[in-house]
């Protein structure tokens, strides 16, 4: 039987939700397929033990639009923010470096570690805020094609440029430090507490495959002082009841504007005929007809795997195949009969309500890294961690605990063994370096998850296991993401459209791409308001 | 004698600051050229350098050299390993395909193709950099004509060239040499091009960028191997020459301590020996971060720009040693290719190895293993060595400015060792040949030759370092904050290497600057 659908989103992660929302808000019958039993894809919660709500993958919100939760009303379909105060970083010497959302606070946290950085820390913020204005705008465009200056891609780079020019010089120097430098040697010039750029520069390598040394990774400081929750720059939280909650909003959102979902429907092949998709089947042998398929799965799993390469042009081919994914982080959940306790400052108080860092210096987090260039997980890795249950109960039975632990480095692609052998040992290595740090933490271990980049990659269709179905470095930014010259959500394959992390602006859940594909697929030039209330690009519909 | 009171001084007698006084004093101005050392050449000399690009076609345009005598090697570089492998890279890019066809049949597939797709983006690369940074600001005609340039030449590259322009920028070198080749050593030789000099690992971003500023002007993948007879140093005496017979005046062993200054405006320079010399300008030839933070007296630049001077990024990371020797050495790997030795030979077996070297100087330690870049250049220059015996010229690499927990003093020794360590896997029995050993730290290089940081290019050639950002962004376009002060070494737009642009550039602006005034 084939029903025909306007069209058919692939992947039901919180990218494709955005998108078939605002399809079926444009009057498009719309319908999601989930190959997973439940929806969110990495942004999602699953009671992994009875009683305990993980959110498995992704674990904190900041960068998801305001827009979008504005468009979509996604508070009246469940979404609700709270609040992840501060990051906590404790150290071996006993010391700990606690920077929460109280500026003053933290002013004196730093100036406890060095006078001049607490100064510096005023002008420093200040300068973020600035830069990141100036590059939220980007977020919402369609990235023009810079070797076919249409009459669009001209006056659109032209604009940029013009923004460029009409900052403040000392502006301009930071934004093209920003592009290019090390978060470290971006610090560097800033602060001279080691913990403090250890922990700052941290944000700069999630997701990538590149050391707080590595040049490029300076720009996602920036990221902290773009996170939005009701208006608040640097704002990050948790939505009540796990990341899930996002998706869910979202879904909840689609399905009133009347979209269908349907999980436990992995799509098989895309169906291409005459350079055209024209529908897909699914695993199951369903066969369903669209005029438009949106894949928010990455670039390989819908070219190489779906669509078949011998449809695409061999360039791209060859783009596709050189798309780096190289995963470079893992999860541990853990379900927790008490709370842990740290050493550097014991007791149950609110820094463990923030995030907790495991970055005790530059230095640690570089050697972390050199243990993944040589393809190893690191012996002693950086973390970021946080215990959503003090903040939301409802994700932990009464008294009980969850903790959710970023760990990196993972790298997919290790040196010796696999990573179904090697799980257990990086689950142990995880175990053991929070308990350097909080040593009762082996004796309040109920149940441990461990998520592995080969299970990002098996379980969540996370290729290779990367969190941003890809990495974000420079070259595969802005016009080059995915391939170059396809970075308008469009692809070789007619009607075919791209609308997950693997387009611009990434990952995170931001929910970008998925409403930028939104309207390219709708033919509306850039993400002016669904109701056409800005005409300008380059301002966001308020 | 000198006058009291010139036109023009120039600081500095490297080449760029010759390049600059041979322009200045054909163009009439009185110029004087101020060397604290007892020679010409600063960094292009014997002991630092023993190759050079080919002599930019605006600088052979500007200058008559007489009595150079130029040698191109036929194999400017061979990538040698433990194992005996060669991959000769020759002159004729035919060859070299042929020579890859043996060791890695694919590889030699593709080099034809990345010669031409590199060399075609390479072209709008030096299109920009052979000329004055254009100002983005305010656009001036000759920038509009200089950027309008570069954006023909990039629309008539076929999409493919032009995208991979943009997509090799940032690139670690490490990814680049990864997307053509599938040799470990051929990928290591040519990854090391990009890092030379540069405080970068292979899998560092922006290593592809290094390397495309280095082919701008040498566009051979792994570099001409351009040498001199006489050496680099007969490359600087020749302008020197120039420059003199151009009716500028060279007195060495004379450094200066300050510039005088007046109101906003430089009037002149004091030496270390008490002297003062008056002046319409100061051409500085030594880099920014010496000029602006030693040279100029501290309160005359705001504390902002004073800042972000001692930000340029500066750590130098390249040691030198010079070798005599009592024989000539023997590569076992050579041994099928006897003229390699007139061409370089690069150690460093494979990009991991490069990026362990690397590894050691993020933690202010020299590589325990470093990579080699090795040249004997009197196997065909008999000036330089005594019959029979020969120098040996290295550059090795990773060797950061600033050693934890030791000095340069203290470590010279176990960086020679390392470096023997490593040259005898390559060429056992080399240590019992050596006469003398000659070790230049990146402490050498900024106490001795006064370079920025001990960097060979006064400051790294990072997107954030360069065009207008070079030397800083708000100071392009030769001039400093001080009136009548010009800054026009490496440190300047382009940047560094053996090109004398900087110096050319900075010596025209300030020739249209002083009719002006």
């Amino acid at each position: 039987m084939a029903t025909k659908y306007d069209a058919v989103i692939i992947g039901g992660g919180h990218n494709g939700l955005t998108t078939a929302a605002y399809l079926a808000r444009a009057g498009r019958k719309v319908l999601v397929l989930e190959r997973r039993h439940v929806l969110g894809g990495a942004a999602v919660t699953e009671e992994v033990f009875p009683g305990f709500k993980f959110s498995v993958c992704s674990y904190v919100v900041s960068l998801l639009r305001p827009e979008i939760i504005r468009e979509l009303d996604l508070a009246r379909h469940g979404l609700e923010i709270l609040p992840l105060d501060g990051t906590f970083t404790p150290m071996p010497s006993g010391d700990y470096l606690w920077r929460t959302n109280d500026h003053g606070q933290t002013r004196r946290e730093i100036a406890r570690h060095s006078r001049i950085d607490a100064e510096a820390y005023d002008e420093y913020s200040q300068a973020m805020v600035e830069m990141g204005r100036f590059v939220k705008p980007i977020m919402a465009m369609t990235p023009p094609d810079p070797t076919r200056p249409g009459f669009g891609g001209l006056r659109e780079l032209a604009g940029l440029a013009n923004r460029f020019r009409n900052l403040p010089l000392r502006d301009r120097y930071n934004q093209l430090q920003l592009m290019t430098m090390s978060a470290v040697d971006f610090l560097d010039q800033w602060f001279e507490t080691d913990v403090l750029k250890a922990t700052m520069s941290a944000s700069g390598i999630i997701g990538t495959f590149l050391g707080v040394r590595s040049p490029g990774t300076a720009y996602v400081l920036l990221h902290h002082y773009m996170g939005e929750i009701d208006g608040a720059y640097r704002s990050w939280g948790f939505s009540r009841g796990g990341t899930g909650a996002v998706s869910n909003a979202i879904a909840g959102a689609a399905r009133a504007a009347g979209v269908e979902i349907r999980t436990e429907a992995g799509v098989a092949k895309i169906i291409v005929s005459n350079g055209s998709a024209t529908g897909v089947i699914l695993e199951n042998g369903d066969y369903i007809l669209a005029d438009v398929i949106a894949s928010s799965v990455d670039p390989r799993l819908t070219f190489e795997r779906m669509t078949g390469v011998e449809h695409l042009p061999d360039d791209f081919v060859e783009d596709i195949r050189r798309y780096k994914y190289r995963g470079s982080s893992g999860k541990v959940n853990l379900a927790l009969d008490a709370l842990p306790n740290f050493t550097a400052m014991p007791g149950n108080g609110p820094h463990l309500r923030g995030a907790i860092s495991i970055s005790p210096s530059v230095d640690y987090m570089e050697r972390a890294y050199d243990d993944a260039k040589y393809g190893r997980f690191s012996r002693r890795p950086y973390m970021d961690i946080v215990i959503p249950s003090l903040t939301d109960p409802s994700v932990a039975p009464p008294g009980k605990h969850v903790m959710s632990c970023f760990v990196q480095y993972a790298p997919y692609h290790l040196a010796e063994g696999n990573w179904d052998d090697q799980k257990d040992a990086f689950g142990d290595t995880v175990i053991n370096t929070i308990a350097e740090h909080a040593p009762n933490i082996r004796d309040i271990i109920l149940h441990r998850q461990v998520v592995t980049p080969l299970d990002l990659e098996r379980e969540w269709g996370l290729s290779e296991g990367n969190i941003f179905q890809g990495e974000l470095t420079l070259e595969q930014l802005f016009f080059l993401r995915p391939a170059p010259g396809w970075a308008s959500y469009r692809t070789p394959i007619r009607n075919l459209y791209m609308c997950g992390s693997a387009t611009h602006p990434g990952g995170g859940i931001m929910a970008a791409p998925g409403r930028n594909a939104a309207f390219a697929i709708l033919g509306r030039a850039n993400a002016a308001g669904p109701r056409g209330a800005a005409r300008d690009p380059w301002t966001l519909p308020v | 004698m000198t006058p009291a009171s010139v036109d023009i001084i120039v600081i500095g007698a490297g080449h760029n600051g010759l390049v600059a006084a041979e322009r200045l004093a054909r163009a009439g101005l009185s110029t004087l050229v101020l060397e604290r050392r007892s020679t010409v050449g600063g960094a292009a000399s014997n002991a630092l350098a023993h190759t050079m690009p080919p002599v930019h076609p605006a600088l052979a345009r500007a200058l008559t050299l007489n009595g150079v005598e130029w040698m191109t090697p036929d194999i400017p570089l061979t990538a040698v390993n433990a194992a005996g492998k060669a991959i000769p890279f020759y002159r004729d890019h035919g060859k070299t395909v042929e020579a890859l066809s043996v060791t890695s049949g694919s590889d030699a597939a593709r080099y034809g193709s990345f010669v031409q797709q590199v060399n075609d983006a390479v072209r709008v690369v030096a299109s920009v950099l052979e000329k004055p940074a254009p100002d983005m600001d305010a656009p001036s005609f000759r920038d509009v004509l200089t950027l309008g340039g570069a954006a023909r030449k990039f629309r008539a590259l076929d999409r493919r060239t032009a995208y991979g322009l943009l997509r090799w920028g940032p690139m670690p070198i490490a990814d680049f040499v990864q997307e053509w080749f599938g040799d470990d050593l051929l990928r290591a030789a040519i990854a090391a091009r990009g890092l030379l000099g540069s405080k970068l690992g292979p899998r560092s971003a922006g290593g592809t960028l290094s390397y495309l500023y280095q082919l701008a002007f040498d566009p051979h993948p792994v570099g001409s191997g351009l040498t001199v007879t006489g050496g680099i140093s007969a490359f600087s005496d020749a302008i020197a020459k120039a420059a003199t017979s151009a009716g500028a005046t060279i007195r060495v062993s004379c450094g200066v301590r300050q510039m005088l200054i007046e109101g906003d405006a430089v009037t002149g320079v004091s030496l270390d020996s008490g002297e003062t010399i008056a002046c319409r300008a100061v051409l500085s030839a030594v880099g920014p971060k010496q000029t602006l933070l030693h040279l100029v007296e501290p309160g005359i630049i705001a504390p902002d720009t004073v800042t972000r001077t001692r930000n340029i990024r500066a750590h130098g990371i390249t040691a030198k040693v010079n070798l005599s020797l009592d024989t000539l050495p023997v590569f076992p790997a050579l041994a099928a290719h006897p003229s390699a030795l007139r061409g370089r030979i690069h150690v460093g077996p494979d990009v991991d190895y490069l990026e362990r070297a690397f590894d050691a100087s993020k933690y202010g330690e020299m590589s325990t293993d470093p990579w080699l870049e090795i040249a004997v250049p009197s196997t065909h220059d008999g000036s330089l060595a005594p019959a029979g015996k020969h120098v040996m010229s290295i550059y090795a690499q990773y060797a950061p400015r600033t050693l934890r927990g030791t000095t340069w003093t203290a470590a010279r020794d176990t960086l020679l060792e390392r470096v023997m360590r490593t040259l005898e896997t390559v060429a056992p029995g080399i240590t019992r040949i050596v006469v003398n050993a000659e070790v230049i730290t990146p402490e050498d290089l900024e106490v001795i030759y006064g370079m920025d940081g001990g960097h060979i290019h006064h400051g790294e050639h990072a997107l954030d370092q360069m065009l207008v950002a070079r030397p800083l962004l708000g100071m392009h376009g030769y001039d400093s904050p001080v009136r009548g002060l010009y800054l026009g070494s490496a440190g300047s737009h382009p940047g560094g290497g053996i090109t004398g642009l900087p110096g050319l550039l900075a010596a025209q602006h300030i020739t249209s600057d002083l009719k002006r005034r």
